[in-house]
């Protein structure tokens, strides 16, 4: 849930966007970060994952177990069992099924609320950015009023309000997500449009859509893809954090907070209820980190003939 | 009126700057009572200090600031403050060419779509083949046809201000403002660029207004030169007037700061006149004429009495209390 700004946003756009990435060049640097390349694999791995969540998990997610699943005393069974690889949850829920389609929530949750958020950040950047004067002076003072609540507090709020569902829980994160990038992109595009090939456009008589469709928008995508990507990481945690605060995801329905929320009850007695969910979310989301910061180094390595 | 193409009167140009931390709100008057013809055809030099307002005059006329006073005519028509498609149709009979030929392409677009984005904002004249066009706007402006397919940064310097150039001539335009075009460019570069422009000019019969700072590029191109201080044009005449005779103090400071690696036989030697001192402020000018400080002529009248534009009596038009014959020679 960090608010760390990632390095790509800061730097001069100069630099950005202007040199081509080529696969070979992506490959080479790969090599040289082998913890971008295991995160991405983990990444792939994990969306493969949650795309055949249906063929993959033994059971279904929400179905009780109370015979089998449980033990004499009616606790959780632990990892290993027969038939239930990773054990079972209080209720005899197949733990292995709830943490596959759980990764399917954190990855949707993560992918469109952020990629909502990202879409209007952009937009109101751009356009702030590029107009300026009172369209930008109203525009960011709604970014500042929003980036001002402690998030949670108002992500709790905003789902008090509404009623708890993933739709709700996409709407209200990529509601309140967009306010950083907002503020970076304004702050590049500020930067971008008095560049002369921008004002030679504008001689030229272009429309103002088409130069920032065309002349500022490519610019920007470097920036935007990473972060995104460090974005989505954030997303989930948030997503995780409701989900544990029980104003997330509904229940029944698998989510990594929410058997995290559940784990911590059982903590004593089935410990394997809080870590193994516990050790997915630390892994997605470093893997996300780790696949932003290698981005955001590998789009901004500003080569001498990068203009 | 006249027929001029470009008819400047008393544009005025000033900035605000709002107040900050540590500091006022200011305007910043970056030019102040400039007025100009421009003949089809021919060209205007602007000289002066960075600074001078040369640039502001140029993104003026081009709508990126607006004026606050004074008026613009192009084509007898009055086009001051312009808005809208209004402006977008006039930004067509007017282009300009930018100083740094690294920065004024887009690096991402090619240069096919580059000239192909500027070919299709054409009103009249619609090519039939947008693409047969840009190998003709490539053809002009001496570039080979492959270079159609390259992106900027496989281009030097100077193509690159050729493509700038190219992109110019495809909305079919009268004047081209070049603010610096050549500045950033190698000697024998720059020789080539504008030895191109010339060409077009007579070919296509262009109008060019011709901002520089460099005098050696203005007496090569200009017909006419202007010459600028803090926002004024303290001296403007035909391109001989103001190199062989020049009136103004400040005219003559600048001239004796050219480099000449050549000894040239000029039958008037000029005498040397070296300035001292910075430009002063252009948020406070100072009081007068603007130049007194730094003036060897400046006497008490010219502390309080702003010279009005007035010609002397070697044809050109300057502003300065003793532009005259007798006290050139005197002085001399």
């Amino acid at each position: 849930m960090s608010e760390a700004i990632p390095a790509a946003a800061i730097v001069d756009p100069a630099e950005l966007g202007d040199k081509p990435v080529r696969a070979r060049e992506v490959w080479r640097s790969l090599t040289r970060d082998p913890a971008a390349l295991i995160s991405i694999i983990v990444l792939v791995l994990l969306a493969l994952i949650a795309l055949a969540a249906p063929l993959l998990s033994p059971h279904d997610p929400l179905q009780t177990f109370p015979d089998q699943g449980l033990g004499p005393q009616g606790q959780p069974l632990p990892p290993g069992t027969p038939g239930f690889l990773l054990g079972t949850d209080a209720l005899g829920r197949d733990l292995l099924s709830r943490l596959i389609y759980g990764a399917q929530v954190s990855l949707i949750i993560g992918i469109v609320a952020n990629g909502l958020a990202t879409a209007f950040g952009v937009l109101v950047g751009v356009v702030a950015g590029y107009f300026g004067g009172v369209v930008e002076a109203v525009l960011m003072r709604i970014t500042d009023v929003v980036i001002s609540f402690p998030i949670l507090l108002l992500c709790t709020a905003l789902i008090a309000v509404t009623t708890r569902s993933t739709v709700n829980v996409i709407i209200v994160i990529a509601l309140i997500y967009w306010t950083t990038l907002a503020r970076i992109i304004r702050g590049m595009v500020v930067s971008l449009k008095e560049r002369e090939f921008v004002v030679a456009s504008r001689t030229l008589g272009l429309s103002h859509r088409t130069i920032m469709w065309r002349h500022i928008l490519p610019h920007l995508v470097p920036a935007i893809i990473v972060y995104t990507t460090l974005g989505v990481a954030s997303s989930i945690l948030i997503e995780s954090a409701l989900s544990f605060l029980g104003i997330g995801v509904p229940i029944p329905q698998a989510s990594w907070g929410q058997m995290i929320s559940d784990g911590s009850t059982y903590f004593q007695i089935a410990p394997w209820m809080l870590f193994i969910p516990g050790i997915c979310l630390i892994v997605t989301v470093m893997a996300f980190n780790l696949v932003g910061d290698w981005l955001s180094d590998m789009l901004n390595s500003s080569t001498p003939t990068a203009r | 009126m006249s027929t001029s193409l470009l008819e400047v009167n008393d544009l005025e140009v000033t900035f605000r700057r709002s107040a900050g931390p540590g500091r006022k709100a200011a305007s910043v008057p970056a030019v102040r009572g400039v007025s100009f013809q421009l003949e089809a055809g021919t060209t205007l030099g602007i000289a002066g200090e960075s600074g001078s307002g040369k640039s502001t005059i140029a993104r003026t006329l081009m709508g990126i600031n607006t004026p606050s006073g004074g008026s613009m005519n192009l084509n007898g028509e009055d086009v001051t403050g312009l808005k809208g498609r209004r402006l977008a149709e006039y930004r067509q009979t007017m282009q300009m060419i930018f100083q740094d030929p690294y920065d004024s392409l887009d690096p991402r677009m090619t240069v096919s779509q580059t000239l192909l984005e500027a070919i299709k904002l054409r009103k009249t004249n619609k090519p039939v083949s947008p693409m047969a066009e840009v190998h003709e706007l490539l053809d002009k402006v001496g570039l080979s046809r492959s270079f159609a397919s390259r992106k900027p940064r496989e281009l030097s310097g100077g193509q690159r201000q050729r493509v700038s150039i190219a992109r110019a001539l495809s909305v079919d335009p009268r004047l081209i403002l070049c603010d610096e075009a050549v500045s950033a460019l190698d000697v024998s570069v720059r020789a080539q660029v504008l030895n191109l422009l010339k060409d077009l000019q007579e070919e296509l019969g262009l109008a060019y207004l011709f901002i520089s700072h460099d005098l050696s590029t203005l007496r090569f191109m200009a017909d006419y030169v202007g010459i600028m201080y803090l926002g004024k044009i303290v001296e403007i005449g035909t391109r001989d007037e103001i190199f062989d005779r020049p009136q103004h103090p400040y005219t003559r400071a600048l001239l004796s700061a050219v480099p000449e690696p050549v000894v040239i036989d000029r039958t008037v030697r000029l005498p040397r006149v070296r300035l001292t001192g910075e430009p002063p402020s252009s948020t406070n000018p100072p009081s007068g004429c603007s130049f007194h400080p730094r003036c060897p002529l400046a006497q008490d009248v010219c502390r309080t009495v702003s010279p009005a534009a007035r010609p002397t009596a070697s044809g050109q038009v300057a502003a300065c209390h003793f532009a005259d014959p007798e006290l050139v020679v005197a002085e001399s």
